[in-house]
């Protein structure tokens, strides 16, 4: 059942992108322990998971992150890194990161150029991400992905253009996600479910008819906002990803935090508080978690969010894959609004 | 705030979705690996493979 596991390593991060998921945590630059990331990744290995996502926060600042990495490989659990890219500015970085063992790097990039992407990351990061993406493109395996907003949409043609340039293998596009933490629920310059289906649908459009097969677009709209046809074609090309795995329970995120969360776009919302006890992980093996993953609160989770978002969704055939958009939309917006909505294809 | 809470709390019919349907075969990567470029590829490496 499990397939990834993410490791969130600490909130700290250089830069201050607007929308980010991790806006609650006040971008807390407190790492979790090399000894119990070890733990998460024992209990994930007896789990069978064969992926890491290691997040943050950033990730490649993480004072022990070639220790993890390499424990990654040691375990034979695909490591992969969701980074700003800046470190990696410094050749012996992104030398380091692959010799390691790490399999991809993925690199936000949220502008054309450094007004655009310094403006959304709040500070003066362009040059060192370009300079970051270019120099992990010589030692292995590096992707671009860009969060579209109200600040960047209409620049995704060039941001493809500009990534490649800089050497990215495949150029991705998702969309700023409600931030959610106990206290709020914000979307900071996020496109809705309407505006963003137009933009998707111009990218699926162009990646079609210019034959763009690094394109990938995280469809984590209701995939009736995009024109059937459109779509169909642009899954057979491979454009799209779709799917949760909340929903399935094939994912689940350790923080650094001692929680225990449903994705990394849940801040302070938990589903559980106690991951470890005594610095000891509360699960004594991979067979005691699985148990708790399928028969405890996650379980109840995933039953919870099991239900259609809305009656449009009863008899749909893509229910399956589309399971109604994110359902963190609907924490901000109506699904009655958007579901099924003609006028935005 | 719990996420059982946070899921009772969105909108959403009374309906639940059949086993079938949210579990029925993918045409599509659902691996949140973000840029996976071997989906559909066959590449037995890449745990994008469907359900």
């Amino acid at each position: 059942m499990l397939k990834s596991f993410w490791i969130v390593l600490g909130y700290g991060c250089q830069n201050r992108c607007s929308g980010c998921y991790a806006t609650p945590s006040k971008f807390k630059n407190k790492w979790i322990s090399l000894d119990k990331a070890k733990q998460i990744i024992d209990i994930m290995h007896e789990c069978e998971c064969n992926e890491c996502i290691l997040i943050g926060g950033e990730p490649s600042i993480y004072p022990k992150i070639y220790e993890i990495v390499e424990y990654l490989r040691h375990k034979h659990i695909r490591a992969v890194i969701v980074s700003n890219g800046r470190l990696f500015s410094n050749k012996n970085h992104a030398q380091k990161i692959f010799s390691s063992g790490i399999e991809r790097v993925v690199v936000s990039i949220q502008g054309k150029d450094k007004e655009t992407h310094n403006f959304i990351t709040n500070c003066n990061s362009f040059e060192e991400t370009c300079s970051g993406i270019m120099n992990c493109s010589t030692y292995g395996d590096v992707s671009t992905i860009t969060t579209l907003s109200d600040l960047n949409s209409e620049q995704w043609g060039e941001i493809a253009k500009l990534s490649r340039k800089l050497g990215a293998k495949i150029v991705s596009y998702n969309c700023i996600i409600p931030a959610i933490s106990e206290k709020s629920i914000s979307h900071i310059s996020g496109l809705n479910p309407e505006k963003a289906a137009k933009v998707i649908s111009q990218i699926l459009a162009n990646a079609l008819n210019y034959d763009l097969q690094f394109i990938r677009v995280n469809l984590s709209i209701p995939a009736c906002l995009i024109d059937r046809h459109l779509l169909d074609s642009a899954i057979k090309k491979n454009l799209v990803m779709m799917g949760c795995h909340m929903y399935k329970g094939s994912g689940v995120v350790f923080d650094s935090q001692n929680h225990l969360l449903p994705c990394t776009h849940f801040n302070d919302v938990l589903l559980s508080d106690d991951v470890f006890k005594n610095g000891k992980m509360v699960w004594k093996n991979g067979r005691d978690f699985l148990s708790y993953w399928m028969n405890e609160s996650p379980k109840i989770f995933r039953e919870k969010l099991n239900m259609y978002r809305d009656e449009n969704c009863i008899d749909c055939d893509l229910w399956g894959t589309c399971i109604g958009g994110c359902p963190l939309f609907w924490s901000y917006y109506n699904p009655k609004d958007y579901i099924n909505l003609k006028e935005a294809k | 705030m719990t996420a059982l809470d946070f899921v009772d709390a969105l909108p959403r019919t009374d309906l639940v979705a059949t086993s079938n349907s949210y579990l029925s075969d993918s045409d599509v990567c659902d691996c949140d690996c973000r840029g996976c470029d071997k989906c559909d590829t066959g590449d037995s490496d890449c745990n994008t493979s469907k359900d």
